[in-house]
């Protein structure tokens, strides 16, 4: 079970400063409004390929909210940990190629898999049309549920494994029989339906920060952004101590 | 940038964050020593140091590597087909990651 959403959008940016905005988006919540939801962003690799000149980069942003609440409801406390207010990590590769003129990023969900797994693929370039003041943009989101396939692929493939499994299957089929009632393949779909409509709107969202983000550089350009940012922080840690 | 994961790390983060900013849009960006980001490196170095610490206290490391797994057997069969669409579109897209 699997659905698809793809999107197009033109930024009206030359192509370089888009790149620098992507890497900036989750700077503060001072310089992107959009992005209070994200609690942390880490650098875990970063390389550039010496024959091609690409910037090949790793990241982890830590986010507020695991699922979608309606997702959330739909599962039993047993799966979800019953609470919705614990954060989730999302592992971002993206790759620059800044003599072509193009970046690819990619970025997945590392908790819940089982329940939910969110591929989200973008690819910027330069208009094929060589406007150096644009950048188009595709966004393609692979929605995936697997719910319950690996709690019975673990009970297939390891024997020893089979009472832990059957274990954690057991509550999931007696918690008000949501299982029997939808299905595997009903709950599976409304949950990737539900994901959709909500990454609908997030990619709204994320669109509308890295416009703001945008619009600063444009402005102050990136030593004026990384001023701001440095004051954010420092009023940041004021604020803290 | 935002914060880091582990608050230990902060201010090695920042340091390293800051001179990334600065090398990608003052050198990069431009064509000026594209060809490496060395100077940089000591600066990732410290940080990864402690950052890599931090994902083993919290178990993230090993989330890394069951989603490394799961990327292999996602894309090995139900996303089969489109995957190598994608691979075909974009054959650079690199999901390992290099420490």
């Amino acid at each position: 079970m699997v659905l698809t959403h793809t999107t197009n959008h033109t930024y009206n940016h030359p192509f370089p400063t888009v790149t620098l905005a992507f890497f900036l988006r989750y700077c503060s919540p001072q310089l992107n409004p959009f992005a209070s939801h994200v609690l942390s962003t880490d650098t875990i690799s970063t390389h550039i390929d010496p024959e091609t000149g690409r910037l090949h980069t790793t990241r982890i942003h830590q986010k507020k909210t695991r699922l979608p609440p309606a997702v959330m409801k739909l599962l039993p406390s047993t799966l979800t940990g019953g609470t919705t207010d614990k954060s989730s990590y999302i592992l971002e590769t993206s790759v620059v190629d800044m003599r072509e003129g193009w970046m690819t990023t990619e970025s997945r969900n590392l908790n819940f898999v089982g329940v939910l797994s969110v591929v989200e693929r973008q690819t910027y370039a330069i208009p094929k049309t060589k406007t150096l003041d644009n950048t188009e943009v595709e966004t393609k989101v692979v929605f995936r549920s697997r719910l319950g396939e690996r709690i019975r692929d673990r009970l297939g493939t390891h024997q020893h494994n089979q009472a832990q499994a059957a274990a954690a299957i057991a509550p999931v089929q007696q918690e008000g029989g949501w299982f029997a009632r939808l299905g595997a393949r009903g709950i599976q779909r409304s949950i990737e339906s539900l994901a959709s409509t909500k990454t609908q709107d997030q990619l709204g969202k994320s669109r509308e920060g890295m416009r703001i983000i945008l619009e600063r550089l444009r402005q102050s350009g990136i030593i004026g952004v990384l001023e701001l940012r440095k004051l954010a922080r420092e009023r940041a840690m004021e604020a803290a101590s | 940038m935002s914060q880091s994961l582990a608050k230990e790390c902060n201010e090695l983060k920042e340091r390293y964050d800051t001179c990334f900013l600065k090398w990608y849009s003052e050198k990069y960006l431009r064509g000026i020593n594209a060809s490496d980001n060395n100077e940089c490196a000591g600066l990732f170095k410290e940080y990864s140091k402690c950052l890599h610490t931090a994902l083993k206290e919290r178990g993230i490391d090993k989330l890394l590597d069951e989603a490394r797994e799961d990327f292999k057997e996602n894309d090995a069969t139900l996303l089969g087909k489109k995957k190598c669409k994608w691979e075909s579109e974009s054959p650079h897209l690199i999901l390992t990651t290099h420490t």
